[in-house]
Order: C-alpha cells, then structure tokens, then sequence
C-alpha cells in the first residue's frame, strides 16, 4: 500500500485489502493519529492482525482429531442435537415414578396390590420403531401410559 | 457473498463422513475461531478449549448445514455461543496473555513514517476495558471491528436485530473509548488528541 488510509480502512470487508489497510495503519502513526483522534475505540480494529501461535493452533487440531473418536457426523447424542435436553427421559421417569407412588395411595392400605400381585397386572412393552422412535407402553391395572422417545422430533 | 466452492464441498465431503476434508476444514478455520473466541473471552486456554468444542459440535451438526448460507456466518455463531456460554460459567480470568502479532516481514508493505503501534500494548487495553462490556455487547465489537464482519452478519450470528447489533455496538464504543481516554491515553499519538485542534 502507498498511500495513506483514512476512517474507510475500518470498514472494509475481510480480505486482503482490509489486512493492508490495517497494516499500514499500525506502522503509520500520522494516519493512525488522524483517525484514533475522533474515534480512539476503532484501533481495537488493529488486533485482527494479531494471530494465535501455530503450537496453539496445533493443539486444537490434534484435540479435535482424538476426541471425534469413531463417531460419524450427526450421530453423536441426537436427544441433545435435537435440542431435547438430558433431563427429558429423567423427568419421564420421575413422573412415572410419581404416578406409580399415587395409585399406591390410592383408597385403604388393605386394598391396594401386594407386591407379589403387581406383575401379573402390569405390562410393559417397548417397541423400536424403523426410525429411532422408541415406544413404551406402560399399563398399570387400568391405567394406561404410552411414551414415545423420538430424537427426530422437532419441540 | 457468495461461498468459495472449496470450502463447500469439503463441507459436504465432511458431512459424509469424511475426516480428511473435516480437518481442513479446521485448519483453515481455526485461526478465525480461536482468535475469535479469545477476544471474547480474554484468556488463550479458555479459548482452546472452545475452539475445540466448536468443532467438535460442528462435526456433529455439519450434516444440518444449509448450503444456501454463509458458513463464516453459522461458525461464527457457534463460536459466540459457546464463548459466550464458557465466559458466564468460568468468568473473567483477568490474566493478560496477548495473542502474536503479525509476522515483520508481512509488514514490509512500503515506506510509511512513524512509530509501529505495539499490539501487545493494544491488546492489554483492549483485554482490560473490555471486561467492563456485557458479553453481547463484547461480542458484537469484536466481530464488527476487530472481524469486520457486516451488521447484518452479525445480527444473523447473534439471533438479534440489526437494530439490536447498532445499539450494542454504539454502547460498546463508547465505553472503550472512554476507557482509553481516562486510561490509555498513550494509545493515541501526541499532537492530534480530540480538542487539540490539529
């Protein structure tokens, strides 16, 4: 670059011009003087020339390669991917678990299942779907519970 | 703009699976991703570690890239995010670790007069003073003056107005330039100083 720059450089589009322009910019001081006296702050813009160490960059490659592991792209966690957290599944199974300690508290002691005769009266199935769909169907006396674990849906 | 075709199909070489296209994907793209994340956050291993996780989700997500955008656009949003996210878990480290500056050589572009500004000395001004930024605002300076990305860029990387970007970065100057002023006087060169008249 010949010339000097003015308040223009700091606008520029990334590439190689806007990099020249901040380079002469930072050996330049009458136009980094001209321009930092109405707006000191847009010298900040300098620190784009500034670049990490290659042995940093490095290490984020190699961190990168050992931790991808055997997974292949888009197969790693869907429920999370697709935005359903962990606590999903967890908050099913505690509400179940919630509606299983109810309906053991429902009318006289004397009256509710022995633990013996729970079994006979309780059927679960879990059905895998071609997808990744999973269907639990959960059937507690005359209760009856269906839940459906779909990573491909969209809450 | 219009995205290189190099870099499009080693997205979709990646996205199939295949590792050789995704690790030039990070090399060529990590430089930005790190210096990125740094300037966010302040400290160089805090920005490794989110540089990793960048392209670790990436990896993951990089089937779900719709070719009809820009990807700087969607790296730079996950970059934020997880910078973002990583400053409000850990916090501020406070310790002062300058990235490099640009090699001399590259320098060298003609005969221009005058004192080469230290950017190790920028870099700790602009470290401490921007402490003093919410992260959004934080973010939206750094990928506006430091990436010279456009507003409407950033806004899309955000999730925020353009409208949003402006007023946070209009707030973000202001504080830094205030903060140079009262503390960093010395960044800018004697002689031509607001109210001098020259």
């Amino acid at each position: 670059m010949s010339g000097h720059v003015g308040p223009e450089a700091f606008d520029l589009a990334p590439g190689p011009d806007r990099r020249a322009a901040l380079v002469h910019l930072r050996d330049c001081a009458p136009c980094r003087a001209r321009l930092a006296a109405e707006d000191p702050e847009r010298l900040f813009a300098l620190l784009a020339l500034a670049e990490p160490a290659a042995s940093d960059l490095e290490e984020v490659s190699r961190a990168v390669a050992s931790r991808l592991g055997d997974a292949r792209p888009g197969r790693i966690e869907a429920w999370r991917e697709r935005g359903l957290p962990r606590a999903v599944p967890v908050a099913a199974a505690v509400a179940l678990f919630a509606l299983l300690v109810t309906l053991g508290d429902r009318g006289p002691v004397r009256d509710a299942p022995s633990v013996a005769a729970l079994p006979s009266r309780a059927d679960v199935r879990v059905t895998e779907t071609a997808g990744a769909a999973h269907v639990v169907d959960l059937t507690v006396g005359e209760t009856q519970i269906v839940m459906i674990f779909d990573p491909g849906l969209e809450l | 703009m219009r995205e290189d075709s190099g870099i499009s199909e080693r997205i979709r070489a990646a996205a199939a699976g295949d590792r050789e296209a995704f690790g030039a994907i990070v090399r060529e793209k990590r430089a930005q991703v790190v210096r990125t994340a740094f300037q966010i956050t302040g400290d160089m291993e805090d920005a490794k570690d989110v540089a990793q996780g960048v392209f670790l989700r990436l990896w993951k997500v990089l089937s779900r890239f719709d070719p009809g955008r820009r990807f700087d656009t969607w790296l730079y949003r996950i970059t934020v995010n997880a910078a973002i996210d990583h400053l409000r878990q850990a916090g501020p480290k406070g310790t002062i670790q300058p990235l490099s500056a640009v090699p001399d050589a590259e320098a060298e572009t003609g005969p221009v007069p005058g004192r080469r500004l230290d950017l190790l000395e920028l870099q700790r001004a602009f470290l401490r003073l921007a402490a003093r930024l919410g992260t959004k605002q934080r973010a939206v300076f750094v990928l506006k003056e430091i990436e010279g990305r456009e507003t409407a860029e950033i806004a899309e990387s955000l999730g925020v107005t353009e409208s949003t970007v402006r007023n946070h970065l209009h707030q973000a100057r202001r504080i830094l330039r205030e903060g140079i002023e009262r503390e960093y006087p010395g960044l800018v060169p004697p002689g031509v100083r607001k109210g001098n008249g020259s």
